[in-house]
């Protein structure tokens, strides 16, 4: 799939989520599921993502080497969805690198604010692996998001 | 669909076929989705309707591309934007100077065209990211540096056209001062090269900056002249060693002789690196250390020494320095770096020391010497920008942390140009701080200290936040403007800004009736009669549009 033609699959992904239409994990073609090891929230996270059969990379905050070896590459061949569970900062690089290859935060459930707890679980749903009903983690420092 | 001022729906739409013929369909971005992408992420009017919005988005790969994208924007009058990869966070972004405009997106142009090591130049298109450069000089294993901004995600084009530097040796910070040779479609769609680029078959062209006659390149950056399809950079041959050594002086009064002496150092080329001027007295770090401080926090304080700042004036109290004298804390410290084979960087920094002696009580610390290149594994340990090295570790200032629990959503820089000066350091502080108090202006601490990017003056810079609250960021707003006539009352002018501000700081430059924004002015009706390229950039109006916006 050439990148313009994901780019244009996500987006009308994104329509569906913004519709609430129930998706299955598989409707994108999720890349990797990013967590930042410094938390555990973000560390419980991979690994249900991991059981989920996702593919998954750790950073501490900084994504540079995240960014260079991985998602540069990646994204200039074939593109692919991310999703995540990081600071609000990491999310800010990667959703400003992303806009270089035309994707886009698609779902965010800044976890500080009420009423986070739908998108969070709309993030699940993609990843899947999570058990519905699972509380947001109420850290004031972290973000669930997917950007495709 | 959005349609350009002054555009009719037909126009435009047609506008956009023939867009989509030169470029392809799916590169022509009209949905209210994908033209979300170029809004400015720290806009400081962020959902506001005074927001640059961009009506359209079309993304070239070649120069030929860019002439035809120019030519159907001359037949339909169509506003256009230039942008090289959107990252001139700060400045503005990706938005567009004037709402409406069609953003032409070059970073498809991603064409690293040449590196050649033993001349150590690059010839460059503007979608490269010094991310792109560094790789690829790994990668083909070439000997050469290259010089970053931080953080290191931008265009090396677009950070040079608009002016901005970096962190090695002073010949390479200035990143327009260190290009050679320009390619350039006009706002007619022709294509010029300059400098020895001029000449067929050049073979200087990155060579030899100016070629013959006048020397136009300069009138490329920070303007709408026209829209810059390749650029060649001096790059710095990969040096052998590195030392980097601090330089501690124990009382205020020192900062005028310490500044002083860096200039006779520097502008004699015996130091070259980053200067870097930090206060451990005061509490203020140099600016390679701020990422390591917000990632492990600043260094701890007594409640004495935090007490004691609490009484300064200008960052200065007589307690506080018997407190630092006492407690061997110096009030002034700055880093200085070396770069070169080791018998050579050892010889400089001895000949430093023997300057700096002759300030009383002045101390002199090795932090680093290494060879060169450092061990991949101990990187995180420096500033990486200082060895060339691109990275987003900045990206940790301004994150939530214990010690930052409210980060703001962006900011705006303030960055006039002062003197080289001690005496201007402290004028600045009191000037700027006496303002931004009246103003309600959260800038200061007790006192800021300048960065060195260029030689020869200093960069004031500040960074004025943009919140969620419009009210606050409009309020800010207001005072940005007013703290730029209060620079340009004491001489000093930005030395870049954003769109929303570039008016107000081209005003400053009033000299003789203004004749400077008088002569771009002329330039412009003659080169860009059409008024199609970057209307408003740096406060550069076509005739059509100058009276309502001047």
């Amino acid at each position: 799939m050439d990148r313009r033609k994901f780019c244009i699959l996500s987006a009308a992904v994104a329509a569906g989520l913004a519709a609430e239409t129930a998706l299955p994990s598989a409707a994108i073609p999720l890349y990797k599921v990013i967590f930042d090891s410094r938390f555990a929230a973000s560390r419980a996270f991979a690994m249900a993502a991991v059981s989920a059969g996702r593919a998954t990379a750790g950073i501490r905050g900084d994504v540079t080497a995240l960014w260079v070896d991985d998602l540069r590459l990646r994204w200039a061949r074939d593109g692919g969805a991310i999703a995540g569970m990081t600071t609000l900062r990491s999310l800010f690089c990667l959703e400003q690198l992303a806009k270089d290859h035309w994707m886009r935060v698609i779902v965010r459930a800044e976890h500080w604010r009420t009423g986070a707890a739908a998108s969070a679980g709309r993030v699940r749903s993609i990843v899947g692996g999570i058990q519905p009903g699972l509380p947001v983690p109420a850290d004031p420092r972290l973000v669930s998001w997917v950007l495709a | 669909m959005r349609v350009p001022p002054g555009v009719s729906q037909s126009d435009f739409a047609s506008a956009i076929a023939e867009f989509q013929k030169a470029v392809g369909p799916p590169w022509v971005f009209t949905s209210d989705e994908d033209l979300d992408l170029y809004r400015d992420a720290y806009s400081p009017f962020l959902n506001e309707p005074e927001e640059r919005i961009a009506s359209a988005a079309v993304a070239p790969s070649a120069t030929e591309e860019v002439q035809q994208i120019v030519r159907i924007a001359n037949r339909y009058r169509i506003p256009l934007y230039a942008i090289s990869t959107g990252k001139n966070l700060g400045y503005g972004g990706s938005a567009p100077a004037y709402s409406g405009c069609v953003v032409v997106d070059l970073k498809r142009m991603n064409r690293i065209i040449e590196v050649n090591e033993n001349n150590a130049f690059a010839l460059v298109e503007p979608g490269v990211s010094y991310f792109d450069l560094y790789h690829y000089i790994r990668e083909h294993k070439l000997k050469v540096w290259i010089d970053c901004p931080d953080p290191g995600w931008g265009s090396v084009v677009g950070n040079a056209i608009d002016r901005g530097g970096g962190y090695t040796t002073a010949n390479y910070r200035n990143h327009f001062d260190s290009h050679c040779g320009m390619e350039i479609v006009l706002p007619s769609g022709e294509l010029l090269r300059t400098g020895m680029g001029a000449i067929p078959q050049a073979q200087t062209w990155q060579q030899y900056k100016s070629g013959c006659g006048p020397w136009i390149d300069g009138i490329f950056s920070q303007s709408n002249f026209g829209i810059v399809t390749k650029m060649g950079f001096w790059l710095m041959p990969q040096p052998e060693a590195y030392l980097r050594g601090t330089v501690s002086l124990p009382r205020y009064r020192d900062l005028g002789p310490l500044v002083e002496t860096l200039n006779y150092l520097e502008n004699g080329r015996i130091t070259s690196g980053f200067p870097d001027i930090a206060s451990p007295l005061i509490g203020y770090p140099p600016i390679g250390q701020v990422q390591l401080w917000n990632e492990s926090g600043p260094p701890s304080m007594t409640d004495e020494h935090r007490k004691l700042l609490a009484g300064v004036t200008l960052g200065y109290s007589a307690d506080l320095e018997a407190y630092g004298l006492k407690s061997g804390i110096p009030y002034w410290e700055l880093w200085l770096s070396y770069h070169g084979p080791a018998e050579v960087i050892d010889a400089q920094w001895r000949a430093t020391q023997r300057h700096f002696a002759k300030i009383e009580g002045a101390k002199f610390h090795i932090v680093d010497r290494v060879s060169v290149p450092i061990d991949p594994a101990k990187v995180e340990e420096y500033h990486e920008p200082e060895f060339g090295i691109p990275s987003l570790r900045v990206f940790s200032i301004g994150a939530r942390t214990p010690w930052n629990p409210t980060p703001s959503k962006g900011h705006m820089w303030f960055s006039p140009i002062i003197p080289r000066t001690g005496e201007a350091i402290i004028e600045a502080n009191r000037v700027f701080s006496a303002a931004a108090r009246d103003l309600g202006m959260p800038l200061f601490r007790s006192f800021t200290l300048p960065a060195c990017f260029w030689e020869r003056s200093f960069i004031f810079i500040l960074a004025t936040p943009v919140t969620e609250d419009p009210a606050t960021n409009k309020r800010y707003r207001e005072g940005f403007r007013k703290l730029i006539e209060v620079g340009g009352e004491h001489g000093w002018g930005e030395y870049r800004t954003a769109p929303v501000f570039q008016q107000a700081v081209m005003d400053v430059y009033s000299f003789n009736n203004h004749a400077l924004q008088r002569f771009h002015e002329t330039l412009k009706d003659a080169i860009d009669p059409n008024g199609v390229l970057s209307p408003g950039r740096y406060a550069i109006w076509p005739k059509h549009l100058r009276e309502k916006h001047s």
